[in-house]
């Protein structure tokens, strides 16, 4: 591993962190969050109920936001005491989190492998056909990539009722209660979206590839047009997938927010959403666990993907 | 008319007058448009009560209807201009602040650049929604007594513009980096050009034509997160939660939001407890939302494939050079691709 590239994936990941430190506590800043929260627990136990007289401005507190820096990493090391506030109570954080944090990521990492898989083998399977036909497949696909995930998510919802009413097939509890997690169709879902991101994607580098020199050179060697694309224009056209592979991630967690939503799974982003204004801590908490893997996934693939350039560059 | 006039471009020509047939409708509609007394009651030719509003989609509501009656199509052209306005103005505004802090950024040593890059960085790891929602959420929803009406609309605006800037300025000082490497700007400067008037003639006028693309793309941006925010319960344009009922063995209160404009995510928000049972009162204006979008994606598309219509054009008539003509175009379309990503 080359020193340059540790040092530049240390210096990533310690702005990163303090990046999620200040954004999480920065309704500090804007709102008189103390005496909010007062309040709040008052309206909430029932020791106020006129809250007409009450008035308050957006402020710029920086005294306040420093002090929630502060209490925020006391927060964050302060191992297992850690609670959250709802509706009147203190709350112990875990396990409530941590479960709405593994159902969520094993959907989410479920959906990332599928997607990928599944949009290499449709680009291959694009890439086969004649250029023409091609057109009219990205024309279709450039319409379901506009449809904003919220309309997707929604439709095949009602696809599952329908499908239920029709056959009486139940394909998936389409809102989940307790103990039962449906496993496949969320998945499904999930990975509908992203598909369609890293399918067209995909094609792009494909058919760039495809006008490169090295191919017209292998074609002039009389290489077989399958082994070209699987072999040669396959690897390169998957090194700027994962180049990209960021973009894809923030995609499929913007579509995990709308599925927990829309199908009222616990997930960790239904959890933010349901306690997180309130809870600047669990966010900032939240936003790290979510971090930390994604970007030893980012580093590593970044990592393989140098090394084997610079192997190829050697090899030449 | 020249041949590569965006009035020749096809997808372009739908996705604008799309959107502006929406909006003129929907001024002319607030304008001039008839209140009928909705009717709760859907009757056969004899005066039997054949339906109870809401009435689901038909010839007569095409889009179904809300619990009062009234059809759907109406009340979502009545909102369009608030929603589609709205995200205009967040987008313009947004171009306007990450230009000039993008330009900020450029003249920036590189040092602290890479420090706010990193910075950046954060947002890349949670969905803009949520972050958009943590900021709005304590005005709109969860100290909702405390701020004034004004509070609660300006607010949300400036969170909306604010979120992205971080990452637009980027690009855009990236881009500017990127011009600023052309061998012109090398003999601008020796020809004794420097700082703000390099920019201004050199570098600006080759930034302009993105920034037009960059806001039309954020046009659609902020509708998406509009459609994510009404999921979430915010109304862009102001909340208002009313305590609907009580329940005396808990004390738990049931609220409700309500929005007094139809405004589209106002429409999701407010229908959203009854998508179970009446799945076209959110579909409807999801289904707003996905044309919109659509259509502003139609816009981008006729821009950036803007030289492509025109070679087919040219390609009808000189069939020979075409595999030539069609590779130039799928590098054009894979440059433009990557270089948005972000």
């Amino acid at each position: 591993m080359s020193k340059s590239f540790v040092r530049r994936s240390a210096a990533q990941f310690l702005l990163t962190s303090l990046g999620i430190l200040l954004i999480g506590s920065l309704p500090y800043l804007f709102f008189n969050m103390k005496s909010q929260l007062e309040i709040l627990e008052m309206i909430d136990q029932k020791n106020l109920s006129n809250t007409l007289f009450l008035y308050d401005t957006i402020v710029f507190n920086v005294n306040a936001y420093v002090h929630q820096l502060i209490h925020t990493i006391e927060y964050l090391f302060n191992g297992n005491m850690l609670e959250y506030y709802a509706r009147g109570r203190n709350l112990p954080l875990f396990p409530t989190l941590w479960d709405a944090y593994s159902l969520s990521m094993s959907y989410l990492v479920a959906s990332l492998i599928v997607s990928v898989g599944a949009g290499i083998i449709l680009t291959i399977m694009t890439m086969v056909l004649p250029k023409q036909t091609r057109a009219y497949i990205k024309g279709l696909f450039f319409i379901v990539e506009s449809l904003p995930d919220i309309f997707v998510i929604l439709l095949a919802q009602l696809g599952v009722i329908w499908i239920y009413k029709q056959t009486d097939l139940l394909l998936f509890n389409v809102t989940s209660g307790f103990n039962d997690q449906a496993i496949f169709l969320p998945i499904f879902i999930l990975s509908l979206l992203p598909s369609v991101y890293i399918y067209k994607y995909l094609l792009l580098s494909f058919e760039e590839e495809e006008n490169q020199l090295y191919v017209e050179l292998a074609k002039g060697k009389g290489i077989n047009r399958y082994r070209i694309l699987m072999d040669h224009m396959f690897r390169n056209a998957m090194v700027s997938l994962f180049n990209h592979f960021k973009g894809v991630f923030l995609f499929a967690l913007a579509n995990l927010l709308m599925l927990e939503l829309i199908f009222e799974m616990n997930g960790v982003m239904k959890f933010i959403y349901k306690y997180g204004a309130v809870n600047t801590e669990m966010v900032t908490l939240s936003l790290y666990m979510i971090f930390l893997p994604a970007f030893v996934l980012f580093t590593s693939i970044e990592w393989f993907i140098e090394r084997w350039t610079a192997r190829q560059v050697g090899a030449r | 008319m020249r041949k590569d006039s965006l009035l020749r471009n096809v997808p372009f020509v739908l996705g604008v007058s799309f959107l502006l047939l929406l909006l003129i409708s929907s001024y002319l509609y607030s304008l001039y448009g008839a209140q009928v007394q909705p009717d709760k009651m859907l009757y056969d030719k004899n005066g039997n009560v054949v339906a109870l509003a809401p009435f689901a989609p038909s010839l007569e509501f095409p889009l179904g209807s809300d619990l009062d009656g009234n059809s759907f199509v109406f009340k979502l052209i009545e909102g369009a201009k608030y929603t589609i306005g709205l995200a205009i103005a967040v987008a313009f505004f947004r171009i306007i602040f990450s230009f000039l802090f993008g330009y900020f950024l450029f003249r920036l040593p590189s040092s602290l650049r890479n420090v706010f890059s990193g910075l950046a960085n954060t947002l890349h790891y949670a969905p803009v929604t949520i972050f958009t929602y943590l900021l709005i959420a304590p005005v709109v929803l969860n100290f909702s007594w405390s701020y004034d009406v004004s509070t609660k609309i300006i607010f949300p605006m400036l969170v909306l513009t604010g979120i992205s800037i971080p990452v637009l300025a980027l690009y855009i000082q990236n881009e500017l980096e990127a011009i600023s490497k052309k061998e012109y700007i090398d003999s601008a400067k020796i020809l004794g050009g420097s700082g703000f008037y390099l920019f201004r003639k050199h570098l600006a006028p080759f930034l302009y034509p993105k920034l037009w693309l960059l806001f039309v793309q954020q046009v659609g941006q902020v509708l998406i997160i509009f459609a994510h925010l009404g999921l979430l319960n915010v109304f862009i344009g102001g909340t208002d939660v009313r305590v609907m009922d009580v329940d005396m063995k808990t004390g738990e209160t049931t609220t409700q939001s309500f929005s007094m404009t139809n405004e589209w995510a106002g429409l999701i928000a407010q229908n959203f407890p009854y998508a179970q049972s009446f799945p076209w009162m959110v579909l409807a204006p999801v289904t707003a939302f996905a044309l919109s979008i659509l259509a502003i994606n139609s816009i981008v598309y006729g821009i950036e494939n803007r030289k492509t219509f025109k070679k087919r054009a040219v390609k009808t008539s000189m069939p020979a050079k075409a595999v030539i003509l069609e590779q130039e175009h799928f590098k054009l379309n894979g440059s433009s691709h990557s270089s948005n990503q972000g």
